[in-house]
Formats: structure tokens, C-alpha cells, sequence
């Protein structure tokens, strides 16, 4: 019957094994059905420690994507206000925005780099600082480009006067501007969300581990 | 008791036990059968413990023989004494419709 014992995580098991043992010697010989009874009560205490085991982990790994998607929500709202701005209410037709538009990747890979600091800070390792980056980086990706698929078709007699959709529109053989547009945002989306998803994981781990490492030298200066 | 799912029941009458003082699994066992008629298996007994204490509403003493005996914490006795006061008022309106039922 102890053997039962064995099933469970081995972190429970060097917290309460030997007093379960013991319980169970306690208990004494018992009847063949009393027996079994305890059996499955192990099997299901068992499991039961493994599902609070797993539960455990994955709210560490939840509360580090909460704050991916806390941050990716702040960099697309700020980003949205630039793409309205620039495009919508002080729109050009030249290339002219080329400082706008550098600082708005720069906030697109900050984001999930701020996500993995952000993460490291209660989150157990790699793993939840990855999903938390994905996350942010890939929401960043989808909710940005979303947003210049909504302007680009609801203002698009502004959109398509940049000279930029009229080179890419005479290049592309469409006759629709909306088309063209459509066609490529489209295609952004999907390759924009996977790629940032892939790099915000890899940002958020490194940024993570390094802010991680920081604090426990600063820690280890302290003593 | 929000969180403990299944071991809610169990919980509960850990803390009541607890109540009349420090216990070990054993004896805990024995002092539930007492007060409840039913008999909790080592794996539920534990489990609850094991939610109990990460929650602080109970804390282990030092060992002896094997045998560690638990105690009830002051957040213990107030999760315990707000649930039972519940559960007097439900009781209490329970009782009071079902006369008026009868």
C-alpha cells in the first residue's frame, strides 16, 4: 500500500511521504475492502498532487502573459495613435516619416524585451518568460497590423495618394488599389504575428535572464 | 474555503478538529470519525492539509515519532468561523422554510 506513496510529485513526497507512511502503519491491518478503499484514495490523492503541481506552475507562466498582453495592448495603443496621426490626420504622400517610423520598431521589440524584465520578476523560468514574449510580440504584430487594415480601408482616398501604394499597386498588375492593399496587409499579418511571436519569445528569455542575473548580483552586493 | 474544490468538505473538518487543538493525521482520522461519522483516506486527508497550509490557515509543529502535528492559525479560525457562519444562517432559513412547508 505504501508503495502508493511512490505516485505522487517528489516535492509533496519529501513534505508529507514519511507521514503518510506512518499514518498508514497507523491505520493498521485493515479488511480487503478498506484496503482498496485507501488504495484508490491514494491513486486519486495522487493525482490530485500532480494536477495542483501542474496548477501551480501555469499560474506563474498566466500571470507572466498577463503582463505580455498588459504591455502589448500600451505599445499598440501608442503605435495606433502614430498610424492615425501619420496616415489620417497629418497624412503625406512622400516617404518623409522615416524617424516615426524607426521608433515605432524599436517599440515593437521593446515591448516584449520590457515583457521578459516585467516576467523575470515572479515567473520560474524560460518557459513562462517565452510565452509572455510571444505573446506580447505576436499581439503587438496582429493588433498594429489590424489597425492599419481598419484605416487603410476606411480612409483609403487618403491611403492612396502615398506615393509608396501607387508605385506598389502599378508593380503588383492589380487594378484596385483596395485589393492591393487588402493583399498585403493580409499577408503582413500572418508573417508579422509568427515572426514577432518567435522574436518576442527569444527577447523576453534573454531580457529576462539578464535582468534576472542583474538582480541577484545586486542582491549578492548587498550581503 | 474558495479554491479547495473537492477537498473543501474535507477541509473544513480539519479546522473543526483543529479547533480542539494540535493534531496528527492520525489522530485527526480518528477525531473526524467522531464528530462526523465518516472516514477520510490518507490521500484526501493530506491533500487538504497540503491546500490548508499553503493557504496559512494551518501550520506544521515540530515532528516526533514521524507523526507531525498540525495546528490552526488565527486566518484559520476566521476562514473557519466566517464558513460556519454561513452555513448556520442557511441552516437556519432551511429549517424555517421547511416548517412552513410541513
Amino acid at each position: 500500500m505504501k508503495r502508493l506513496i511512490l505516485l505522487y510529485p517528489p516535492r509533496w513526497r519529501r513534505r508529507y511521504g514519511d507521514e503518510m507512511s506512518r499514518l498508514i502503519d497507523d491505520l493498521g491491518p485493515t479488511s480487503l475492502r478498506a484496503r482498496l478503499s485507501v488504495g484508490a484514495d491514494l491513486l486519486r490523492g495522487a493525482f490530485d498532487a500532480h494536477l495542483a503541481k501542474e496548477a501551480r506552475m501555469t499560474r506563474d507562466t498566466r500571470m507572466a502573459v498577463r503582463r505580455g498582453v498588459l504591455v502589448a495592448l500600451v505599445v499598440w495603443g501608442a503605435l495606433s495613435v502614430e498610424i492615425v496621426l501619420s496616415n489620417v490626420v497629418f497624412p503625406t504622400t512622400g516617404d518623409d516619416d522615416g524617424l516615426a517610423v524607426l521608433v515605432s520598431y524599436l517599440c515593437v521589440f521593446a515591448a516584449p524585451a520590457f515583457t521578459g524584465v516585467l516576467a523575470a520578476r515572479t515567473t520560474t523560468g524560460p518557459r513562462g518568460l517565452a510565452a509572455a514574449g510571444a505573446i506580447a510580440g505576436a499581439l503587438v504584430g496582429a493588433l498594429t497590423v489590424t489597425t492599419y487594415l481598419v484605416i487603410d480601408n476606411v480612409f483609403l482616398d487618403t491611403i492612396g495618394r502615398q506615393q509608396s501604394k501607387i508605385d506598389g499597386l502599378a508593380h503588383s498588375g492589380m487594378t484596385s488599389m483596395r485589393a492591393y492593399v487588402n493583399v498585403n496587409l493580409l499577408f503582413a499579418l500572418a508573417a508579422l504575428t509568427i515572426f514577432l511571436g518567435v522574436a518576442g519569445a527569444g527577447l523576453s528569455v534573454a531580457s529576462g535572464l539578464i535582468a534576472r542575473a542583474r538582480r541577484a548580483a545586486k542582491n549578492a552586493r548587498t550581503v | 474555503m474558495d479554491g479547495l474544490g473537492r477537498f473543501a468538505d474535507p477541509a473544513v473538518l480539519i479546522l473543526t478538529s483543529l479547533a480542539g487543538g494540535p493534531k496528527h493525521g492520525y489522530a485527526l482520522i480518528k477525531d473526524i470519525e467522531r464528530l462526523a461519522e465518516t472516514t477520510l483516506g490518507p490521500g484526501t486527508l493530506y491533500g487538504a492539509i497540503g491546500r490548508l497550509e499553503r493557504r496559512g490557515l494551518i501550520e506544521a509543529l515540530p515532528e516526533t515519532d514521524r507523526r507531525r502535528p498540525y495546528r490552526m492559525t488565527p486566518a484559520g479560525a476566521e476562514a473557519l468561523r466566517s464558513y460556519l457562519e454561513h452555513a448556520r444562517r442557511v441552516t437556519a432559513t432551511g429549517l424555517t422554510r421547511l416548517e412552513a412547508f410541513a
